[in-house]
């Protein structure tokens, strides 16, 4: 029963997970229908409106409202240009500022003073400020000219760094008409038209927009992917699976797109219970080392690996998982196989040892739950429900935005006297108390996610904790009480392969390497490990 | 009272007989699981081709400085022949002769004076040691030790003389193509019957050629 009921939860699990990494479509669910697209992009434009004004109002204003009438010297721009392409970089961007600041926004340069100050901030590190001025030169586009390097500044960021969405996408890039543009940025204008199309249900333009899209581009990549993730959404996996392959197999280079589609791929193929070739598919998916996606991957091929019957590649992932940098991660299910493999080889102290273990790490936020503390004081809910998609994109986003507002001590002496240092302060509150209301709102859904997985998982550990009670009193037939033959650990001295033992080290290319060879204790049965 | 301190007296005694490791052995008894990362070997030797330059040191007369070439095919990961290996010393010395007669009106006697010029060799390699290492915590590089005993004639003065090389050395690899050795060898040179000795450093360059299909068969590789 514990294991059935772990095998649902894996697959309920990996569901939504195939739908996780769309992250694409992790607000769509349930806006199905054209009224209801309707009212969403009513709603949507409303927030638009006073969202979007206020996340530039800070800049907006500071430029437009200067209490101080002075006549601003034009030759400023020229020695802030100057100082910025000598590498003085604060200097510069004093000069940009007060240029802005201090003159006319009918000034010949001022556009570009604009373009100058984002990459004087880019380059001293403010990238969110960075962005809003590049943000506010593509948005006026009062001098066509700059507009390519502007949108080509912010569609490198948007794939690097994490920065406002709501600002670059929803803002400025969803409703606008750019007219000419070089390929590669049409593309990529092309491509979030489409997905914001699809997000609000309007199909149609969306596929509209994806066909503008150059056949070797990545972004048509990335396109197919929404659209199969959208296919994957309305029940039509095969349709789904076609288009994850055909991502997979293209030769154009697009790797995250790519991994993306594999990690897909094989999550769709786990579902369907094709476990081996979820096993391979999941080999080819790469992730950053010892991040919280990577944790994930090792935990899913673990699965994987026990449904094949590979206990001990299965072992060997979770294993890995011990590693301290993946302590902290939320990763519930993990103690639920663990206890499952020992409990099929008859281990079963080190079975129960796993449940107290889960019941050591998580008992104190499960009271608390029961408690109704608020989710955002559980410590593991907490960690949990900020630790992937769009709030964790945005949990980053409002590390970065603190980070930078801290920077802004180290440049006082540079901008006091232009109080760029200032108005930096007001626009950095300004996008923290924002992202912060929006991180609120999604945390909300998150937590309450990552709650009910943990009750889940604590459900399966009670029901494990059982049968192995039930497991250890079993009784046995005299004709039974036999030790199941199987295959003992031969390790050769000259062989193509090397073997590593552990020993209290973990390395970080060996996390999906480790075997684990253990004996089955059973006697009755032909498990083998 | 004094019982009591008879059984604090026991119990002191008793506790370093108390087995440390009696939670690991509650938990899996005899059947101790044991955890190996199997990774295929990053990098395999084939044919190799080597070019190096070493030292003989130990001479009190001149120090050799010698090119060396070499080429040695790896029949597996544990075994391979250096089928041939050669070297020239370009010898320089270091005054020790002229001093003795200059000062004492003495030289050398008993083959003392005589200078390895060309050495030549065959030997069997054994590796039994590889593995990696993180260098600054930044990367890993990929190092195998091996050891090495074989035979060659010396000419050592005017004359080859039989001779039995000892040895072991590291190598480390920038790549599947290119690694670096640092040889350690000891030649004993039978002169007479009872050899000389003569230390020789060996730092070299290996061009490896490997071709997968002569070697890996039907070999199987981890998942």
């Amino acid at each position: 029963m514990a294991r059935l009921s772990t095998a649902a939860v894996c697959c309920a699990a990996a569901l939504q997970w195939v739908a996780a990494p769309s992250a694409v479509f992790a607000q769509e669910k349930g806006e199905a229908g054209a009224a209801q697209a309707t009212e969403a992009k009513a709603a949507k434009e409303a927030t638009e409106a006073t969202e979007a004004t206020e996340a530039t109002e800070a800049t907006v204003e500071a430029e437009a409202e200067s209490d101080i009438e002075v006549d601003v010297d034009p030759e400023i721009f020229d020695l802030a240009l100057e100082d910025f392409y000598d590498g003085r970089y604060a200097e510069a961007a004093a000069g940009f500022w007060g240029y802005i600041h201090f003159g006319e926004p009918a000034a010949e340069n001022y556009e570009w003073a604009q373009y100058f100050l984002g990459e004087c901030l880019r380059k001293l590190g403010f990238w969110h400020a960075a962005v809003l001025y590049y943000y506010t030169v593509a948005a006026t586009r009062q001098q066509p000219e700059i507009l390519p390097d502007a949108l080509g500044r912010l569609e490198a960021i948007s794939r690097r760094r994490p920065y406002s969405e709501s600002l670059v996408l929803e803002d400025l890039l969803y409703d606008s008409e750019f007219g000419f543009l070089p390929d590669y940025l049409n593309d990529w204008v092309q491509y979030v038209q489409g997905l914001y199309d699809y997000r609000n249900g309007f199909v149609d333009w969306a596929q509209l927009h994806f066909a503008k899209i150059a056949k070797d581009s990545p972004y048509a990549l990335r396109a197919m992917y929404v659209q199969a993730v959208f296919a994957l959404k309305n029940d039509k996996d095969d349709e789904a699976l076609a288009m994850f392959d055909t991502i997979v197999d293209s030769p154009i280079d697009a790797p995250d797109v790519k991994n993306r589609s594999n990690l897909a791929l094989a999550r769709l193929l786990f579902d369907t219970s094709r476990y081996s070739d979820a096993f391979e598919t999941y080999r080819e998916v790469e992730q950053i080392d010892l991040s919280f996606e990577q944790a994930e991957l090792i935990l899913e091929k673990a699965w994987a690996a026990y449904f094949m019957g590979d206990r001990r590649t299965s072992m060997g992932l979770l294993h890995a998982l011990e590693a301290p940098s993946y302590e902290g991660f939320f990763l519930p299910d993990a103690y639920v196989l663990r206890g499952l493999i020992f409990k099929d080889l008859c281990h079963f102290i080190p079975a129960k040892r796993v449940v107290r273990s889960f019941r050591f790490r998580y008992q104190r936020s499960l009271e608390m739950l029961r408690r109704r503390v608020p989710m955002a004081r559980i410590p593991g809910i907490l960690d949990a429900g900020t630790q992937e998609g769009q709030v964790g994109r945005r949990t980053a986003f409002l590390r970065t935005l603190e980070q930078e507002r801290r920077l802004i001590e180290d440049y006082d002496s540079y901008w006091e006297d232009v109080e760029l240092d200032k108005h930096l302060r007001r626009v950095y509150d300004l996008e923290i108390r924002e992202q912060s209301r929006l991180w609120n709102i999604e945390f909300r859904d998150s937590s309450d996610g990552a709650a009910l997985e943990l009750l889940e998982v604590e459900e399966q550990v009670n029901l494990l904790d059982y049968e192995i009670g039930l497991d250890i009193f079993k009784r046995l037939k005299a004709d039974q009480a036999r030790r199941s033959t199987e295959q003992g650990l031969t390790i050769p001295y000259d062989s193509a392969n090397v073997y590593y033992e552990f020993d209290e080290e973990y390395w970080n290319d060996e996390l999906h390497s480790y075997k684990y060879f253990i004996t089955s204790r059973c006697f009755e049965s032909n498990k083998g490990p | 009272m004094k019982r009591l301190h008879l059984c604090c007296l026991v119990v002191a005694m008793a506790l370093p007989l108390w087995p440390s490791t009696a939670s690991a052995q509650l938990e899996f008894g005899a059947e101790r699981p044991r955890v190996f990362s199997i990774q295929r070997r990053p990098y395999r030797l084939g044919h190799e081709f080597q070019l190096g330059l070493g030292v003989l040191p130990l001479d009190a007369f001149y120090v050799g400085v010698v090119a060396t070439a070499g080429y040695t095919y790896h029949f597996s990961d544990f075994w391979a022949w250096e089928i041939a290996g050669a070297g020239y010393s370009l010898n320089i010395g270091t005054g020790l002769k002229g001093h003795l007669f200059d000062e004492y009106g003495v030289e050398p006697v008993q083959g003392g004076g005589e200078q390895i010029t060309v050495m030549a060799s065959t030997s069997m390699v054994v590796k039994p040691l590889f593995g990696k290492l993180a260098i600054f915590n930044a990367d890993v590089i990929y190092s195998e030790t091996f050891f090495v005993a074989g035979i060659g004639p010396l000419m050592k003065g005017d004359f080859w003389r039989p001779a039995i090389n000892l040895g072991a050395g590291m190598r480390f690899w920038s790549g599947p193509a290119l690694s670096w050795r640092l040889d350690v060898r000891d030649y004993l040179i039978f002169s007479s019957w009872v050899p000389e000795n003569s230390l020789f450093l060996l730092i070299s360059a290996s061009f490896n050629y490997y071709n997968a299909d002569e070697h890996e068969g039907d070999t199987e590789w981890p998942d």
